[in-house]
């Protein structure tokens, strides 16, 4: 009951003997404690926020997150497959594989020929079965260089 | 920086000192492909590797495909018989675990100082290489 009368007595004395000190500052002002206490704090947490979310370097490069699709562009780096694979796909000899181009793009490579190309090589197929029925010996056909042996390993996660 | 790129410009150079670090130490060529893939991804590991033209003087390709979550470590030429399938598997370990939380760059460079430490030094001039004991494909 007579904590607050008590109080009362031990401040206000106080607070007039504090006011009448040479060097002290006059009471704070609305605008300024706004300033201090509002204005200043809301626009560190903009600045913070802002270099935090970075909106201008999000669409720079592409952050992995594992289960997510993989739109990026394919990256080749260090040696890359040979020169002609430059107009988004290329195929091999029999058409079989289609690769990625090494300068950019979103092109996706293909496991199998055109249409064009599964034809012309399955009427070479037949072509050369009919010549093998007749016993006709099939004709010299260029000799690529044998594929060189590969090793490795792979895995999933 | 185009938009849709696989990497950022630091995560680039960090690839290339990486893929530089081993053909510096090792002597051998490497390649590192990361992107889309359709069909078997070791197959289509098979036909880059092949179009690559530093693969009869020995090469290390890794393909990642992180849209399907596959990665193929492929060797060709010298390469085959200076870094041992074991080798590769282990390096190939290390990387889908770095992937499996979402560090590719990390994978990767990894992987290749691994490979980059298990590749045994070239033969002397005239040596012939006992054919691979291996049973895959």
């Amino acid at each position: 009951m007579l904590t607050v009368p008590l109080g009362l007595s031990l401040a206000l004395p106080a607070a007039a003997l504090a006011d009448d000190l040479p060097g002290h500052a006059a009471p704070l002002g609305v605008a300024d404690g706004l300033l201090i206490f509002l204005v200043i704090p809301v626009g560190v947490f903009f600045v913070v926020a802002l270099l935090t979310l970075r909106p201008w370097a999000s669409s720079s490069s592409q952050r992995y997150r594992p289960g997510r699709d993989w739109s990026a562009e394919p990256s080749w780096t260090g040696a890359r497959p040979a020169g002609e694979l430059t107009e988004g796909a290329a195929t091999d000899a029999d058409g079989k594989v289609l690769l990625p181009h090494t300068a950019g793009g979103r092109h996706a490579p293909v496991m199998a020929g055109t249409p064009h190309q599964e034809h012309a090589r399955s009427q070479e197929e037949h072509d050369a079965a009919a010549r093998q029925a007749e016993g006709e010996a099939a004709p010299p056909t260029a000799s690529p260089r044998p594929p060189t042996e590969t090793g490795g390993a792979s895995g999933s996660w | 920086m185009a938009a849709g790129e696989a990497f950022s410009f630091l995560a680039q150079q960090r690839l290339d000192e990486a893929v530089g670090d081993f053909e510096r130490r090792t002597g051998l060529a490497a390649s590192v492909y990361v992107g889309a893939t359709v069909g078997d991804v070791e197959a289509f590991a098979d036909a880059c590797i092949q179009r690559i033209p530093e693969h009869r003087e020995g090469l290390v390709l890794i393909v990642v495909d992180p849209g399907r979550r596959r990665t193929v470590v492929r060797t060709a030429g010298p390469a085959v018989h200076r870094l041992p399938e074991s080798a590769c598997a282990l390096a190939v370990l290390s990387m889908t675990t770095s992937f499996g939380v979402g560090d590719l760059v990390g994978g990767i460079v990894l992987g290749l100082r691994m490979l980059t430490d298990a590749t045994s030094p070239p033969p002397a001039p005239g040596h012939h290489f006992p054919p691979p004991v291996t049973a895959r494909r």
